[in-house]
């Protein structure tokens, strides 16, 4: 009984200083992504996206690593969704400057992976503060967000890597990244941390569109023919690099080990498929993975929550209508 | 001031161990899905697992209260505020049992699996249902919200005895 004391005792302590901060809160994060039109049931960002399903064919290379059983040489069935960056779940693929790639592990009933990767591999900025105060300054306009990046040095990863991107013409050929550091976790306890990303496997496709849903059209056609497969590939930190900052990028000759091949066998459009109920938290993770003290990616969760919930009341209200 | 019979220990306990329990989690729950500091994955931890403790408590206290029956000590007030009395007690008890079992049944739809402080984890279905996921997680605040009232009115009832009735009921849970 004690102890019951104590615990909920020290639950105490970070809500008193909470409540003496002037923080962002998850629901004025989430209020500005939304922007000012609501679209009421979807995502409020990467509210336009499709679902997918397949399997992860592990190697082993992985197994000495971490304890989840997906990266013992075996297959692993899968549930995802591709999505562009936008609140407006009708607006064109092509004005997302940000596409990502979700997924989520139903391992067993008591073990679930959700991840979410996004093209860039770094965050512009190293904390959730100045994160809020870069949407609003892209929300001002050009000159606001120049001025941003140029008081924030650590942007300057982010920003050599959008100097060099260049959109590919399907999802199947982007590069997806964790972006935020987790750590992997062994049976003997060790811990490694890591980033990973998904490769890909495919080649340039032969495809005209001039729909706002090229991207999407281009994906089924594509997954007509073939699957659609990435190599999922994991980047070992060294003890120079601070995983717990996610702007920067570690260096080029890091460790990296290819844990298997992701297939993407179909592609599910409709806005009621199984993958659009799916919360994609990256902080739902197995035993085996644990995240690191990142404050952005530690942001994720209530942020997503918020969301999430946002829209799931929105789904209620629907059925009493 | 009328003598008072004190409740039985294992009631006392219970009643000052939950009270305790219960407004820890409901700061941790009212902070954690506002805050976006680095504590929040851990405090969301700590209000899944005490979450649990507090389903099982509840359970326990139920089957105390019906094992030993502390005697009636309010003949002496008016039958509408026993009335009173009876809704804002039974009201609590449909809380205590209600807010974790909605906040489980969320996670439950959402498939997240809630761990017991790792010794153990509530399996989750299999698919996400997020009507039924909105249903819960709903209740869980709206439950919440209730049991706030109620603890208001419960403390405004041991005052109104103090003050105006001068007799100090709370020395029957001390």
């Amino acid at each position: 009984m004690r102890l019951l004391v104590l615990f909920s005792g020290l639950m105490l302590v970070p809500t008193l200083g909470f409540a003496t901060q002037k923080e962002v809160t998850a629901q004025q994060f989430v209020d500005l992504q939304q922007g000012d039109t609501v679209h009421r049931g979807f995502r409020r960002a990467h509210a336009k996206g499709a679902c997918v399903a397949g399997y992860f064919e592990s190697n082993g290379t992985l197994a000495s690593l971490t304890t989840v059983p997906i990266f013992n040489k075996t297959q692993t069935p899968f549930i995802g969704r591709f999505s562009v960056a936008v609140s407006n779940p009708s607006a064109p693929d092509l004005k997302a400057s940000v596409r990502s790639l979700a997924l989520s592990f139903n391992i067993s009933p008591t073990q679930q992976w959700r991840l979410a990767m996004n093209t860039p591999p770094v965050m512009s900025v190293s904390n959730i503060q100045d994160f809020y105060k870069q949407i609003i300054a892209i929300k001002k306009g050009p000159q606001a967000i120049s001025a941003f990046f140029k008081a924030h040095p650590e942007s300057s990863d982010f920003l050599n890597w959008k100097k060099s991107y260049q959109p590919q013409t399907s999802f199947a050929l982007e590069k997806y990244n964790s972006i935020n550091a987790f750590y992997l976790k062994n049976s003997q306890n060790e811990q490694q941390a890591v980033r990973w990303s998904m490769e890909p496997l495919g080649s340039v496709f032969d495809f005209e569109s001039q729909s706002d849903d090229v991207l999407f059209e281009e994906l089924t056609a594509r997954l007509n023919i073939k699957p659609v497969k990435f190599s999922w590939v994991f980047t070992l930190a060294n003890k120079k690099d601070n995983e717990n900052d996610p702007a920067i990028q570690w260096p080029e000759n890091r460790d990296t080990k290819n844990a298997g091949t992701l297939v993407i066998t179909s592609l599910d459009r409709n806005p009621d498929a199984q993958c659009q109920s799916i919360n994609f938290d990256p902080l739902t993770l197995p035993s085996g993975v644990v995240a690191t003290e990142d404050s952005i990616l530690r942001a994720r969760s209530a942020a997503y929550a918020e969301s999430y919930r946002r829209r799931a009341k929105e789904k209620l209200l629907e059925v009493f209508q | 001031m009328s003598s008072q019979i004190k409740y039985s220990l294992a009631l006392r306990l219970m009643h000052w161990a939950m009270a305790l329990l219960l407004l820890s989690m409901l700061a941790a729950g009212l902070t954690m899905v506002q805050s976006l500091a680095t504590w929040q994955l851990p405090l969301l931890k700590l209000h899944k697992s005490f979450g649990l403790l507090a389903l099982i408590l509840v359970v326990l206290r139920v089957v105390i209260k019906f094992k030993d029956q502390t005697p009636d000590q309010n003949t002496h007030i008016a039958q509408i505020q026993k009335w009173g009395l009876k809704t804002v007690h039974g009201l609590m008890y449909v809380c205590m049992l209600g807010i974790p079992l909605s906040g489980l049944s969320s996670q439950f739809f959402a498939s997240r699996p809630v761990s017991f402080f790792g010794i153990f984890t509530v399996p989750v279905s299999e698919q996400v249902d997020i009507v039924m996921y909105a249903l819960f997680r709903e209740s869980h605040s709206i439950l919440a919200g209730l049991l706030i009232t109620l603890i208001v009115l419960h403390i405004l009832g041991v005052l109104y005895h103090y003050f105006i009735m001068k007799e100090n009921i709370v020395k029957r849970m001390m």
